[in-house]
């Protein structure tokens, strides 16, 4: 026999003319599929498999399959497991902000990667004291709470704050705030241009263009 | 020789040299890299079981996967800008609306299809109040909600005004928009609370 | 593309790339390895090329469930998607807000938060609906629109009020109708929550905030 490289390999070919031995098996004698594989195996092309079942509403903790594109060789099939993951698709951390300067958190730097993750608030709680308003001619001025995350230096950051007024520097009990920031992972969205839309002074109108999903 | 059941199978053994070689199956190449290696396409028409399917490492890239009408099981690579994609992220300037009050913006996207969802929003202006002689104030809201088959959002520091009415606002919102791979909708659940502060469902709307 | 056959031979292995197509219990295979039953593959799997697919209208999501069983994962059949929308509607919500609700979902299995609200007066489309202090007529005081889990219960809790405050539909409280989105994570499917993060201001506007580990 020929030997190639390091594998040596010997082949029987059988002719049959009926079902009698109807299970092939590689690596094995025994075996227990209509092909049973004792080993890895690798398809080069296209897998085409009899149509699946799908999940049914009594199913719960099934994990998404995957498809490794950096393995030895390419293409190992893995499950999703976040458990597993230090950094999962979406991530979800509960923060608080306390001894704040008056009500401003003007620029809180998150450090996260606006390349890899996208970040959105939520749960937001406004815990302590109110914030006095301002006359402004014959009307009050409430100035303008605005909490939000933005991108600055590709990093993503948070304001929470009164814009234009103050908590007094005497209020006796301060405030601090809670929320709730989802840490998706970017590589699962495709990050569209942004859409400007005049409303003209109008309170509803329709978007200049529809985004292409 | 009958040939009309004819069956061609290759049975492989095992077959050791005194070194104690592994061996492994090609078919359709000469060079297997694995026990069995299938040069080529395979068609399956009943189940496939894999026993070892490992999870996914920090440091893996990766795509999932998907079978489609034809049981082809192919990847879906989020990342590859010309497929779609799993949800998408966009910003929405919303300038110049009645002051600071958006009521109703269309974004004209498929409420059947997707899910959008505000993640951030903000207006730029100060903000006075100048009814009920001032007592009253305001807090800043927004959300996104479905219209006509579409998902619109409404964004206001209500009964509120621009304090300077000559300037002209912007509302900044973004928004994830998630495909129907990505989300499951509940629809509108209708919670009676009769002037109460406070209530229990009877059962969760999701279990 | 041809098909051999081939009588009881000892072949070698270079003879194998001479038949392109195998068939298992199939005697016309239409693929370079055609089964006609079940494959059984004791370790794992490598697919080295498959097809990118361009359009996956039609295409379903592969999951593997608890059983091992590798099956379509349809997102309307299935109890839950790695993301859930819901839009709650507390319909005549005292004018103190909504200070407690228990939507009985689990803590273990669902993340729960609140992304997205807005108020109208109660049994109407008006949007005329202003915060009125308790204490004090120049007061703007914050609100609290979340999810909470509840210690005891083990269930997600909302609440939405503004502190200390009514709301008002001019010169009189209201009660409101309360629209709140809430999207809801699965537990452990593509979303995890991770430790809480405090970060402590130190009295000054800007501050950096620590990353968790990982990231």
């Amino acid at each position: 026999m020929k030997i190639m490289g390091k594998t040596l390999t010997s082949i029987l070919i059988f002719f049959i003319t009926s079902n009698l031995m109807a299970q092939v098996g590689i690596g094995t004698t025994t075996p227990q599929d209509d092909l049973d594989v004792n080993g890895q195996m690798l398809i080069q092309s296209s897998l085409r498999w009899g149509k699946l079942q799908t999940v049914n509403d009594k199913d719960e903790n099934f994990r998404l399959l995957t498809r490794v594109t950096n393995s030895n060789p390419v293409g190992e099939i893995t499950v999703l497991n976040v458990d597993s993951l230090t950094v999962a698709p979406i991530n979800v951390v509960n923060y608080e902000f306390n001894n704040i300067k008056l009500d401003n958190l003007t620029k809180v730097n998150l450090q996260y990667d606006a390349n890899k993750y996208i970040v959105a608030i939520s749960n937001f709680r406004y815990i302590g004291d109110p914030i006095k308003k301002v006359q402004a001619g014959t009307e009050k001025s409430i100035g303008a709470f605005v909490s939000r995350v933005y991108v600055e230096n590709n990093k993503w950051h948070l304001e929470i704050r009164n814009r234009f007024l103050d908590l007094e520097t005497n209020a006796p009990n301060g405030i601090i705030y809670r929320a709730t920031l989802i840490v998706y992972d970017k590589s699962y969205f495709r990050h569209l241009p942004v859409i400007v839309t005049d409303l003209d002074g109008r309170n509803s109108g329709t978007a200049s263009s529809i985004p292409p999903l | 020789m009958d040939f009309k059941n004819l069956l061609l199978f290759v049975v492989i053994f095992y077959s050791t040299t005194t070194s104690g070689l592994y061996a492994q199956v090609g078919i359709n190449t000469v060079t297997p890299r694995k026990t069995l290696e299938v040069g080529g396409t395979v068609k399956i028409s009943d189940s496939l079981t894999i026993k070892e399917i490992h999870a996914l490492k920090d440091d893996d890239t990766s795509t999932f996967l998907i079978q489609d009408n034809n049981n082809f099981i192919n990847i879906m690579d989020v990342s590859n800008p010309t497929q779609a994609a799993l949800g998408y992220i966009q910003e929405y300037l919303i300038v110049n609306p009645n002051l600071d009050w958006v009521l109703d913006f269309d974004t004209q996207v498929n409420a059947q299809q997707y899910v959008l969802n505000i993640i951030s929003a903000n207006f730029d202006r100060e903000l006075v109040m100048n009814t009920s002689g001032g007592v009253n104030s305001s807090i800043p809201y927004s959300s996104a909600f479905i219209r006509n088959n579409t998902w619109h959002i409404i964004a206001d520091y209500p009964v509120a005004n621009n304090r300077n009415k000559s300037e002209i606002g912007t509302w900044t919102i973004t928004t994830l928009i998630y495909s129907k791979d990505l989300s499951k909708q509940f629809g509108t659940v209708e919670i009676p609370m009769n002037n109460n502060t406070t209530g229990s469902a009877t059962a969760p709307i999701i279990h | 593309m041809r098909k051999i056959y081939l009588y009881s031979t000892i072949v070698f292995l270079q003879s194998i790339s001479l038949m392109a197509q195998v068939g298992i219990n199939n005697p016309n295979p239409s693929a370079t390895l055609d089964v006609n039953g079940s494959v059984l593959v004791q370790k794992n799997l490598f697919l080295e090329n498959p097809q990118a697919f361009s359009i996956i209208r039609g295409s379903k999501l592969l999951i593997q469930k608890t059983n091992d069983q590798i099956v379509q994962y349809d997102i309307d059949k299935s109890k839950y998607g790695p993301i859930n929308y819901v839009q709650f509607v507390f319909r005549n919500t005292n004018t103190n807000g909504l200070q407690d609700y228990d939507t009985k979902i689990s803590a273990n299995d669902y993340l729960v938060t609140v992304q997205g609200f807005y108020f109208l007066i109660a049994g109407t489309n008006n949007t005329n609906v202003t915060i009125k202090s308790t204490q004090h007529d120049d007061n703007i005081d914050g609100f609290q629109m979340y999810a909470y889990i509840h210690p005891e219960k083990g269930t997600w809790h909302v609440r939405g009020f503004v502190n200390n405050s009514t709301f008002r539909n001019d010169n009189q409280n209201t009660a409101i109708d309360l629209y709140m989105n809430l999207i809801i994570y699965r537990n452990g499917f593509i979303a995890k929550p991770l430790n809480d993060i405090t970060v402590n201001m130190e009295d000054s506007e800007t501050k950096t905030a620590p990353l968790p580990p990982g990231f």
